[in-house]
């Protein structure tokens, strides 16, 4: 049996993996793809543990995904229902990206009003040329900062044992009481940086 | 989105995918043309972001007037000036920005306006009443 969970705020997930035969599963990514713009499809040897419901989930955006984010002609609800991305991560992404693309209409000598749907689309494809880089610096610091993240939460869910361990080293003398300061140093720096994160 | 899958003929979002209903039922009835048999269970998401209790509650300001929505597409003023000129929060009118141009941009096409005008800007927000 295939459990699909629904979720309260709009998302959707499957209950575990589930089992297609080759041909089911190509004619389930061909399905997907009348449904949303970009659908790629990535082999792995396993799969996350978590599901809808266990935690909060993020995505890297895609570079096919900027078509849409990026075409000003498409509505909010549109480019949403187009990417199976919340409505509100559209608007947050659209925060930075309208004004750059107005901007950039206009170094192109592009009204943005008048263009046809050829022009705009090479409009947008002009930008994710030029700014490829920037577009996948982006994504790389946000993997950056969930690893860092996650050695925080981890550094913070091990300290009373690490502190203990390093108590007991130092009643021995196999290590300098300064480890301890050191330890403690490390435990502001990752609290500190869970507090960014939290206000961010 | 990213559909992960593996040797063993498993099948996995890569993470969670936001759709309506008509989606959703359009995938259970997918998966059921299958053969298999399809459980839709309801449960409870994880909030990414937690709003802070203490948070100070602004009064709702009044709806965007054309005289203020026509001012997003002034590029000769800038932003500090807007926030000046209008009293809203630079978070509010970057959020009004990213959800109004683009709905804006794609009612004009479809009605053939070729420039933003306050008179444009009202029949668009009549029709937002309708």
């Amino acid at each position: 049996m295939i459990t699909i969970l629904k979720g309260d705020m709009g998302n959707i997930d499957f209950g575990s993996p589930i089992d297609l035969t080759k041909p089911e599963k190509e004619k389930f990514v061909k399905f997907l793809k009348t449904l949303f713009y970009s659908v790629k499809e990535e082999e792995v040897s396993t799969f996350r543990f978590e599901r809808l419901g266990n935690k909060a989930f993020s995505k890297e955006w895609e570079k096919e995904e900027y078509e849409v984010l990026l075409d000003m002609e498409k509505d909010n609800a549109e480019a949403s229902r187009l990417l199976g991305r919340s409505w509100m991560s559209i608007e947050m992404k659209r925060m930075f990206y309208i004004d750059e693309m107005m901007a950039y209409a206009k170094k192109k000598g592009i009204n943005l009003f008048k263009a046809s749907k050829i022009e705009m689309k090479k409009l947008i494809e002009d930008y994710i040329r030029e700014h490829e880089e920037e577009l996948a610096k982006r994504r790389e610091e946000r993997v950056e900062e969930r690893r860092e993240i996650k050695q925080a939460k981890e550094f913070l869910e091990n300290y009373s044992q690490r502190e203990n361990e390093i108590k007991f080293l130092i009643s021995i003398g196999k290590v300098k009481k300064e480890s301890l300061d050191i330890l403690k140093k490390e435990k502001i720096g990752a609290e500190t940086k869970l507090k960014e994160v939290d206000k961010d | 989105m990213i559909l992960q899958f593996n040797n063993e003929g498993k099948l996995d979002f890569k993470a969670p995918i936001f759709t309506d209903e008509e989606y959703l039922k359009k995938i259970v009835a997918f998966l059921r043309s299958t053969g298999k048999e399809v459980k839709v269970q309801e449960v409870k998401e994880v909030e990414r972001f937690t709003i802070d209790p203490n948070r100070e509650i602004k009064p709702a300001k009044e709806s965007w007037t054309a005289e203020e929505l026509i001012l997003l597409f002034d590029e000769k003023i800038a932003l500090s000036q807007i926030i000046k000129k209008i009293g809203r929060s630079e978070v509010a009118i970057k959020m009004r920005k990213a959800e109004f141009v683009p709905s804006f941009l794609s009612w004009c096409k479809k009605e053939g306006h070729s420039e933003p005008t306050i008179k444009i800007i009202n029949k668009y927000l009549e029709r937002d009443k309708e």
